[in-house]
């Protein structure tokens, strides 16, 4: 082994890196602010959730009955009977988008893809490992698709299955994809076979406890839908949740004899912690303090145009939106805080941990660095 | 196996000011990467710069990291004007001549004008059917 003295050391080092580095991360959509230290005791077992949730295992040391917990809360969260849904806790929202465009090509092996530009990049990855056709769409400044330039292309291929990549909060601009709109233009156009997934890797956590929410869950039309479990719940390891209709996932179950389970999900091996941590996150919160955290968010949003825009700084955000956009700080700031820039913009994402007192530092250097 | 792509072009999405070309290129001298041909082409306040390189896929990997939104030419890349349904008119052209899109891709929208990213089951014919003067 190792010197042990210079193992603590490194890993020492390392985690004074993360302390520092928590305190300057406003860009990224990730809640710092949790404890699960009360769940520290499951990382003495070999825990393993493989297969699907609602089947039995022969790997018993699995949380399988929490997940399906959690899976019952988001179906409530989504709209989604309980009885008619399926999903499991997936690795985040990659594999949760992944999972949703599988079951579309699987229903409709010769659809097509539509997404708008401002969809995450991870999504192109996904179409060019699935092989699926794909045509992208114009956004409205605000990052929601242009409703029209939608509309004129399904036109064109109406008589071919629709796949629609609905964002339900852009990565960039937090623009929520109007599923009301979308299920019209498909009425409109008389398309009779359509899949709608929604990612709503951080809105799926905001617009069910906003009081006007845009539409956006299977009441509204979609069919699938991929939330992060890392991003406002927070969790110490990237997670999140698919989700979908029974029916569906029954059309493409397969056997896997060797575990014993009908594997319907897309790895073998997954994670026993990640539903736990979720798990535990509603039960210390409860819905009710999801419901303040997000309004609490949405006031710091409120408070962050606010101070830009007073000190003449251009800032801006979507209805029901956490992510404050800002024009691309200076390099000096940029070097300082965490925050992603795009071309000529960059945001900034108003999480629990960022507060009105870290907002104000930011502004401050902002209008020192400009 | 070896691939043949020596030829591949790589294009560019840069703005159009003094020294793009000169980033680019010191981009791909520090991996070793040798330009063969360059051309620019003007798009508004943007520019397209056009190259082929002696290492396409490094080419592409320098220049990622470096910065620069560049992708290779498997795709067909065409200048359309910025509105509703001009990408669905290319599409239309598409399905009455019975080429399949695999994948349209907008790159960048600027001045008006989008610069998008075509791929089908037949560029010859896919080629062959759009306007040469808004293919790049």
């Amino acid at each position: 082994m190792n010197d042990v003295s210079e193992v603590q050391a490194r890993l020492n080092s390392m985690l004074s890196n993360f302390e520092k580095l928590a305190h300057w991360q406003v860009g990224y959509p990730c809640n710092q602010k949790f404890d699960y230290s009360r769940l520290f005791d499951f990382m003495k077992y070999c825990l393993n959730n493989v297969g699907d949730p609602f089947h039995q295992s022969n790997f018993l040391s699995n949380t399988h009955d929490i997940e399906r917990e959690v899976i019952a809360t988001f179906s409530d969260l989504m709209c989604l009977p309980q009885e008619q849904a399926w999903g499991y806790v997936s690795s985040g929202g990659t594999e949760g988008n992944m999972y949703g465009l599988y079951m579309a090509r699987e229903l409709f092996s010769d659809g097509v893809v539509y997404f708008s530009q401002d969809t995450h990049y991870s999504v192109l990855k996904i179409l060019h490992v699935l092989n699926i056709r794909n045509i992208m769409i114009k956004s409205q400044a605000n990052g929601e698709i242009d409703y029209d330039d939608l509309y004129e292309t399904i036109r064109i291929y109406r008589d071919v299955p629709v796949i629609f990549m609905a964002n339900i909060g852009t990565t960039m601009k937090g623009a929520v994809d109007d599923i009301a709109k979308v299920r019209k233009i498909l009425d409109d156009l008389a398309v009779v076979n359509f899949y709608i997934h929604a990612d709503a890797a951080l809105s799926g956590m905001i617009l069910p406890f906003v009081a006007k929410p845009q539409p956006h869950n299977f009441e509204a039309g979609i069919d699938s839908v991929a939330i992060s479990g890392h991003k406002l719940i927070g969790s110490p390891l990237p997670c999140g949740v698919v989700l979908t209709k029974q029916d569906y996932v029954a059309r493409i179950a397969r056997a896997i004899e060797y575990v014993g389970v009908l594997d319907t999900t897309l790895p073998g091996s997954r994670n026993a912690l990640a539903p736990l941590i979720i798990w535990y996150a509603f039960q210390h919160y409860g819905l009710s303090g999801f419901r303040a955290m997000v309004s609490d968010m949405l006031a710091t949003a409120d408070y962050a145009v606010n101070a830009f825009t007073k000190h003449g700084l251009e800032a801006w955000r979507n209805e029901n939106s956490v992510t404050v956009v800002i024009a691309r700080p200076s390099p000096p700031v940029l070097s300082k805080w965490q925050i992603a820039p795009q071309g000529d913009i960059a945001h900034i994402i108003t999480m629990p941990h960022v507060t009105c007192a870290t907002i104000d530092e930011l502004v401050e250097d902002c209008v020192a660095n400009q | 196996m070896k691939l043949d792509n020596s030829m591949q072009r790589i294009i560019i999405m840069a703005e159009n000011r003094v020294g793009v070309i000169a980033e680019i290129s010191r981009a791909l001298a520090v991996d070793g990467i040798n330009i063969e041909t360059l051309d620019t082409k003007d798009v508004g306040s943007s520019g397209i710069v056009i190259l082929t390189t002696d290492h396409p896929n490094k080419a592409l990997h320098a220049l990622k990291n470096a910065g620069f939104k560049a992708v290779s030419d498997d795709a067909i890349i065409i200048k359309l004007v910025d509105e509703p349904g001009a990408l669905a008119k290319v599409a239309e052209k598409f399905k009455r001549a019975n080429v399949n899109i695999r994948s349209i891709h907008i790159l960048n929208c600027q001045d008006g004008y989008s610069m998008v990213a075509l791929t089908t089951n037949d560029r010859a014919k896919a080629e062959a059917l759009i306007d040469s003067r808004i293919m790049i």
